[in-house]
């Protein structure tokens, strides 16, 4: 089965939100890629039927997506938004849905066991959802996504809020369902967790689609991107001269009243390897250290420039 | 659809609105408590406290709490899903949309029913309290009837209101225009155009009034609001009927055409 997405576009009045995308979708993992409001869940909302297209074609395994029941039949969706019915205990949303999915309550009730249990959520089970954290939230999301066994799964961001463990977990099984051969999509703004997933990307921003394919190759592009650096720390102007010595290193600025100093360096990894060596040896105490433009707008900015 | 069914009706249970109505639906209880403190005036004026039943459940039920509890269950049946943003899980399971929004408006009728209906009967025995069995036994016709009359009204007020609800930004606010509006101001309306209106065809099916002029309570209001029957009570339950389907299948057909565009988190 693939999915076929022609010549897409979705506008709401003046606004478009998806804009003529073309591309085929296989078996696997595949990432959707791209800052807030880059069109990413309107497009998981074309895909999974919630939303007609206003222009061209959306397809799933050779039949339209819009009101098709055979095709939602075989499609697990885990929303972005935090919404349940909050009255519900984790145990009774899942097994609601999977009942409304049209599986008699034995085979529900044994599906919704299983899908708590992937999701290691068992302990607050029967918890009512509007007393669990994000976290918990996430997860009793992803069950209810995935408890039917869906061919084809649609996640959109679906680490947001989650610890570190569940995060590991939740990539290993996304990993696992497109090794099975299903069709995952994961929507995601963070470049590193969907690396972490699959190297297949679609890459989307402003609604166009631009580009497709293999991480790596949109990697080695990001690690060319000259990346700032703030650095907190208690011996400022000896760092500065201590980075000033690296080749990399294209400017520095420092902020003496606020113990801070900004590098700009075209080498992103190995500074990063760097840094905490010359820390070290220089006994500079470093209390923090962010990057103001890591996010993926500046990359994006920088690679359509 | 049985699942689905208990599951709306739960989903009804535990919303905000239900204990709202549950609160509106004490209104005609407590008009009828406070007519029963009143018993020994208006004994002495006499006007016998059972021979009310008619004009409360006229004025209060069908002008009042029908309309009312219509419009707050009706109005919810696909806005509550899109507040709540929730609508995403059902859209996406196999259910057909027709199915979810027959069953939550379903579910909307019990709801709406049960609550009318308790509250119908609680005014009604508080109106009988100290009268004899016979008397309380020749008005519980009219009480089954009312009854009848009042489920009638569920069923087609509430998918009209759902119909709103699925269609305009504010639907209270319309649905208020309507019932209280429309439906009251026309029905003073000489000549047809109270045809248009839903109410007409519940007041031909009303119980009549006959009893009030034995007790002196013969008002101009009245008189006006209950008109004369032009066409048969088979007729107007038919007609009924037919709205019922007709914004039942309108606001079905609303999840197949239009699209909600919820907002992101």
């Amino acid at each position: 089965m693939n999915i076929e997405v022609k010549n897409l576009s979705k506008w709401y009045g003046q606004v478009i939100g998806v804009n003529n995308l073309n591309f085929n979708i296989g078996p696997g993992v595949t990432g959707f890629l791209g800052p807030n409001g880059a069109g990413k869940t309107t497009l998981i909302r074309l895909l999974t039927g919630q939303l007609k297209p206003s222009k061209g074609e959306l397809i799933i395994g050779n039949e339209p997506v819009w009101n098709n029941h055979r095709i939602l039949r075989q499609i697990g969706y885990c929303p972005e938004m935090d919404a349940f019915w909050n009255y519900l205990t984790g145990w009774e949303f899942v097994f609601s849905l999977i009942r409304m999915h049209g599986f008699p309550r034995d085979e529900a009730e044994e599906r919704t066991r299983k899908a708590i249990k992937t999701m290691d959520i068992e302990k607050a089970q029967d918890k009512r959802i509007g007393s669990y954290s994000k976290g918990m939230r996430q997860r009793i999301k992803m069950a209810q996504a995935i408890a039917h066994e869906p061919a084809i799964l649609f996640l959109d961001e679906p680490l947001n809020g989650m610890d570190p463990l569940g995060r590991r977990t939740t990539i290993e099984l996304i990993k696992d369902f497109g090794n099975q051969g299903k069709i995952v999509i994961v929507s995601s703004h963070v470049l590193h967790e969907v690396e972490k997933m699959t190297d297949k990307i679609i890459l989307i921003n402003h609604g166009r689609l631009l580009a497709e394919g293999n991480i790596y190759e949109i990697r080695r592009l990001i690690d060319t991107h000259p990346l700032q650096v703030t650095i907190r720390c208690d011996k400022v102007t000896l760092l500065t001269a201590k980075l000033m010595e690296y080749e990399d290193v294209q400017s520095v600025h420092f902020d003496r009243e606020n113990n801070q100093l900004t590098v700009e360096t075209n080498r992103p990894d190995e500074f990063h390897l760097r840094l905490p060596k010359i820390a070290l040896e220089s006994d500079v105490k470093i209390y923090s250290l962010w990057s103001p433009d890591e996010n993926l707008e500046a990359v994006f900015d920088y690679l359509v420039r | 659809m049985g699942f689905l069914l208990s599951f709306f009706l739960r989903n009804g249970i535990h919303s905000k609105r239900t204990i709202w109505m549950m609160v509106l639906a004490l209104i005609p209880v407590g008009c009828a408590l406070i007519l029963l403190m009143t018993k020994p005036f208006l004994e002495k004026q006499g006007i016998l406290l059972s021979s009310l039943f008619p004009q409360v459940s006229l004025l209060l039920f069908l002008h009042f709490l029908l309309p009312l509890i219509s419009l707050f269950i009706g109005t919810a049946i696909i806005a509550d899903e899109v507040e709540e943003r929730t609508l995403p899980y059902l859209l996406v399971r196999p259910t057909p949309r027709g199915v979810v929004i027959l069953t939550k408006t379903l579910a909307g009728i019990i709801t709406g029913g049960l609550i009318l209906l308790t509250s119908l009967a609680l005014t009604y025995s508080a109106l009988m309290i100290g009268t004899s069995t016979s008397t309380w036994a020749s008005n519980f016709s009219r009480l089954l009837r009312v009854s009848g009359v009042l489920l009638l009204g569920l069923l087609v007020y509430l998918p009209f209101f759902g119909f709103l609800g699925g269609t305009i930004k504010h639907p209270v606010m319309a649905g208020i225009f309507f019932a209280f509006g429309w439906e009251s101001t026309v029905s003073f309306f000489p000549g047809n155009v109270k045809l248009f209106t839903v109410v007409h065809y519940l007041h031909i099916l009303f119980p009549s009034m006959g009893k009030i002029s034995s007790v002196n309570m013969k008002s101009v209001f009245l008189n006006l609001i209950m008109p004369a029957k032009q066409i048969s009570s088979l007729a107007s339950i038919l007609i009924l009927i037919g709205m019922f389907l007709l914004f039942t299948g309108l606001t079905a057909l609303l999840l197949y055409i239009k699209e909600y565009r919820l907002e992101q988190a």
